[in-house]
């Protein structure tokens, strides 16, 4: 299973609000149902945040988890 | 479910059955595939196909007596296609090459006594198979065919015998006496005797041998006995001689090889299983004749096969959008979803399409062997939920809602601790989403069931655990109904959901039980004056209805006193279509149910009038104008809370309703619809909330957490916040602004992924939800 390795934030200029620092496209482990992938992501290593952008949620990453929920 | 009982199941669909011509032909001749081929100008693929399925197939298409014809299913819409002349006209294509593989010969010798057509076609399938063949005759067989089919000509019959001796048949040209006869049985493994051309060594007729096999002794066949017509003149029938002749070659090899002569034969299944055909909205088309009346040119060739009505059966795919989205029929799903069940590793193909019947029965409704794909499905899912394979995004939702419905903020038996003689039972939907009507109805009852205790039931009847395939919460939910109902004093249930209905009758038999619809159509001041005008509505029965006839005639009934004008749409009764709420398609499904209530909505001519509210909710957002039975009957028609054109109460308030439902019977204050102050959302996102399932609590919450955590991420040109949490299994985000005292949410989105940093998540959590499923 692949995921295509980097998402960036899906339009707009974001930082974090926590500490009003420039988020960092960052390498992270996605979970599901005993699978993992690194991806990188948009992130405040500071706080420990990061963004899903909503076209990733509803694109690829809903595919990919209805991929592994039919295995 | 194993083999045997797929097979069993399988048996019930007839869609792979031949068609009633290849039926009637002793070759199960494809003739749809072929007259695809004319019909398409192409000779050569047809003669190709034809070449396959006949034995000498430049003789047999020469002198067919053409069974096929007089069965054909065009017979009397315009006329039989013309099967036999169309054949013929393949022998003008050029024969496909090489008819023979090279093989190596085999050992044991077949003997034919008497070559007639049976015998030469016998002959033939032999020497196909590559067995030495003996052929003992008193005559050369194209003078003796020749003799008995004037439609053959020497030259047609020498090239035929030509090929035959090329492939290993010898002839012997002797008198066919009791003398030959010892010979051949001596030099030969197994015996054919053709009862044509040697009649006295045969039994008299076709009744002496074994039908099926046409064995008449350990090692001999017979076959190709003359016909009798009604006025009792012989005749010899080419389709019928050369149909025994297949059937003993496929007997002979037998004996020749030494397997079973009975054992897995195709031609013993001929007959069993037919074929169903709808003939309905089939127009006549008249036969195409030769120009000369004699030979098809090929123009008219092409037009004639276009009569061709390529017969199948594809009676339920035609109506139901998850059959014809699978792009297959019953019997192949049979196949998809055991192969499913058997799969160790890799992808369960079949998941969606089990998660996306409707379990509505109309396919059984339909089919004339009553193929249940419901019963299919649902076997299904209670083994995908019992060896943990159940996509857990499938049905997470709707058992959430349901769990919702039968939680103590929202479940209320009314008044308790009382022994009841009627209990009214809304359903957990009606009660969310027409909370003010079922008061209505409630207090109207109360005055009008004469001296009874009637009381109130909210609750769920668990039919949503059953569609999921969990049958263990099921029958928890099932059984505490049980128990509740007892306590109330055993009353009689009046029931206004179909589904909850079908429940109690199926899994709670002892529990008298009607459905309000019938109740008040009964009561004689139920509908005091008409209130309607004539105005039109086309009827849509739920599907849990199909077989409730007293339901659907109480319905009907009851509008009709209130004044209306009912029509019935297409499918209707025990045909109904379902809406895509059944079996929690809506859920697992939800683009696949949204094409289903379209496609219903636009099967109804005028309004629609459901008596479900279900069905409603579904009608209403496919934009369809639309009424429950509620909206019309007088003690509850003032208090619906949305117009004919509405779409139904979100499924937030659904929740919020049912508590408030709830608490205005226990405080016997006026219904309050809950109301949501600190949140505003943005029209769009609310559909969008609606369709991914969100609800104003997912977003409450996150909203709280983010504003407490502090842990968001902010777009600086529009100063919008966005930031997520984690719940119930679900990660929700929010993209949202601050107004005054109010947030405003401009976009919301979730994923079932986990991934550290988002919500509540981390790295820790991330790797404990490794550990098994969980749903
Ligand atoms: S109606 Fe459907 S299930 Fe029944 S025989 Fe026809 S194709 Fe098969
Ligand atoms: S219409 Fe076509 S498929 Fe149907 S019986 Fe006639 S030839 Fe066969
Ligand atoms: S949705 Fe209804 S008609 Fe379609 S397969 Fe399922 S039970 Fe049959
Ligand atoms: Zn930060």
């Amino acid at each position: 299973m692949s995921m295509d390795p980097s998402y960036t934030p899906d339009a707009g200029n974001w930082i974090c609000a926590n500490c009003g620092g420039k988020l960092i496209q960052e390498k992270i482990q996605a979970h599901y149902l005993n699978s993992a992938f690194d991806v990188l992501l948009p992130r405040c290593p500071q706080c420990n945040m990061t963004l899903i952008p909503k076209s990733l949620a509803e694109g690829k990453m809903l595919e990919v988890e209805s991929l592994l929920e039919d295995k | 479910m194993d083999q045997k009982m797929l097979h069993s199941i399988e048996a019930h669909c007839t869609q792979e059955a031949p068609p009633a011509c290849a039926a009637a032909c002793p070759f199960q001749m494809d003739v749809r595939t072929f007259m695809t081929h004319i019909a398409a100008g192409k000779l050569p693929e047809a003669r190709k196909l034809l070449e396959r399925h006949l034995p000498l197939p430049t003789l047999l298409s020469r002198i067919c007596d053409h069974p096929c014809e007089s069965s054909c299913l065009r017979r009397d819409l315009g006329g039989s296609l013309s099967i036999h002349a169309l054949e013929k006209l393949c022998l003008t294509a050029p024969p496909p090459r090489a008819p023979f593989l090279p093989r190596t010969r085999k050992t044991t010798r077949a003997g034919i006594f008497g070559c007639g057509l049976a015998g030469m076609v016998v002959a033939y399938e032999l020497a196909q198979k590559a067995f030495p063949v003996t052929v003992y005759a008193h005559q050369p067989p194209e003078e003796f065919l020749c003799s008995i089919f004037p439609e053959l000509d020497r030259e047609h019959v020498i090239p035929e015998w030509q090929k035959l001796e090329k492939n290993g048949v010898t002839l012997v040209l002797q008198e066919l006496s009791s003398e030959t006869l010892a010979l051949a049985r001596q030099e030969c493994d197994s015996l054919f005797i053709d009862a044509h051309a040697a009649p006295t060594f045969a039994p008299p007729t076709k009744a002496d041998a074994d039908s099926i096999t046409l064995q008449v002794d350990e090692k001999t066949c017979c076959g190709g006995w003359l016909n009798t017509s009604p006025t009792g003149s012989c005749y010899a029938s080419a389709s019928q001689q050369a149909g025994d002749g297949r059937r003993a070659a496929s007997t002979l090899q037998r004996f020749l090889t030494h397997v079973s002569i009975t054992a897995a034969r195709d031609d013993a299944q001929e007959g069993k299983q037919r074929l169903h055909v709808s003939l309905e909205n089939i127009l006549p088309s008249e036969r195409i004749l030769p120009h000369d009346g004699i030979h098809f040119t090929g123009e008219e060739a092409q037009k004639e096969a276009a009569r061709c009505l390529q017969c199948q059966c594809l009676s339920c795919v035609k109506k139901c959008l998850l059959l014809e989205q699978h792009k297959g029929f019953p019997r192949t799903y049979a196949r998809l979803i055991y192969n499913n069940a058997s799969i160790v590793k890799g992808q369960h193909l079949a998941n969606s399409l089990i998660n996306g019947c409707t379990l509505c029965g109309q396919c059984t409704e339909i089919c004339p062997e009553r193929f249940s794909m419901a019963e299919l499905c649902l076997m299904a899912r209670q083994d995908m939920v019992t060896r943990q394979y159940m996509p857990p995004s499938a049905h997470a939702f709707a058992m959430e809602d349901m769990e919702n419905a039968l939680s103590d903020t929202c479940s209320l038996l009314f008044p308790s601790q009382k022994k009841l003689t009627h209990l009214f039972f809304p359903g957990c939907q009606l009660g969310a989403m027409r909370s003010e009507q079922v008061l209505a109805m409630y207090t109207w009852l109360q005055k009008h069931i004469d001296e009874s205790q009637l009381g109130i039931w909210l609750s769920c009847c668990g039919i949503p655990a059953h569609w999921a395939g969990r049958e263990t919460r099921f029958r928890d939910i099932i059984a505490q109904l049980d128990t509740a109902w007892k306590a109330a004093g055993e009353p009689l249930c009046l029931l206004a959901c179909a589904s909850c209905l079908k429940v109690f009758r199926e899994f709670l038999p002892h529990i008298p039980v009607a459905s309000l619809w019938e109740t008040l159509d009964t009561m004689p001041d139920s509908i005091p004056a008409p209130s309607g005008k004539g105005q039109e509505y086309t009827l849509h029965d739920p599907c849990a209805t199909r077989h409730d006839t007293a339901w659907q005639n109480a319905v009907r009934s009851l509008a009709q006193k209130c004044g209306y004008r009912l029509h019935e749409p297409e499918d209707t009764k025990e045909c109904t279509t379902c809406c895509g709420y059944g079996g929690l398609v809506w859920n697992a499904r939800p683009d696949l149910a949204d094409a289903m209530i379209q496609q219903r909505a636009d099967a109804l001519p005028h309004p629609a009038l459901a008596s479900c509210i279900m069905c409603r909710e579904r009608l209403a957002t496919s934009g369809k104008e639309s009424h429950h039975l509620f909206d019309i009957l007088p003690q509850t028609a003032a208090y619906s809370p949305v117009q004919a054109t509405e779409k139904e109460i979100n499924l937030s308030a659904r929740r919020a309703r049912r508590a408030s439902l709830k608490e205005a019977l226990v405080q016997d204050t006026p219904f309050a619809p809950p109301q949501m102050t600190s949140i505003r959302f943005d029209t769009e996102v609310l559909e969008t909330m609606e369709r991914k399932h969100i609800l104003y609590e997912d977003i409450e919450e996150c909203i709280l957490a983010l504003e407490k955590s502090g842990k968001k991420f902010q777009e600086t040109d529009s100063g919008h916040f966005a930031g997520s949490w984690h719940s119930h299994h679900v990660t929700f985000w929010v993209r949202y602004s601050k107004e005054k005292d109010t947030y405003l949410v401009h976009d919301a989105w979730s994923h079932r992924m986990l991934v550290p940093g988002t919500g509540n998540v981390n790295a820790e959590d991330v790797q404990q939800s490794c550990v098994g499923r969980n749903y």
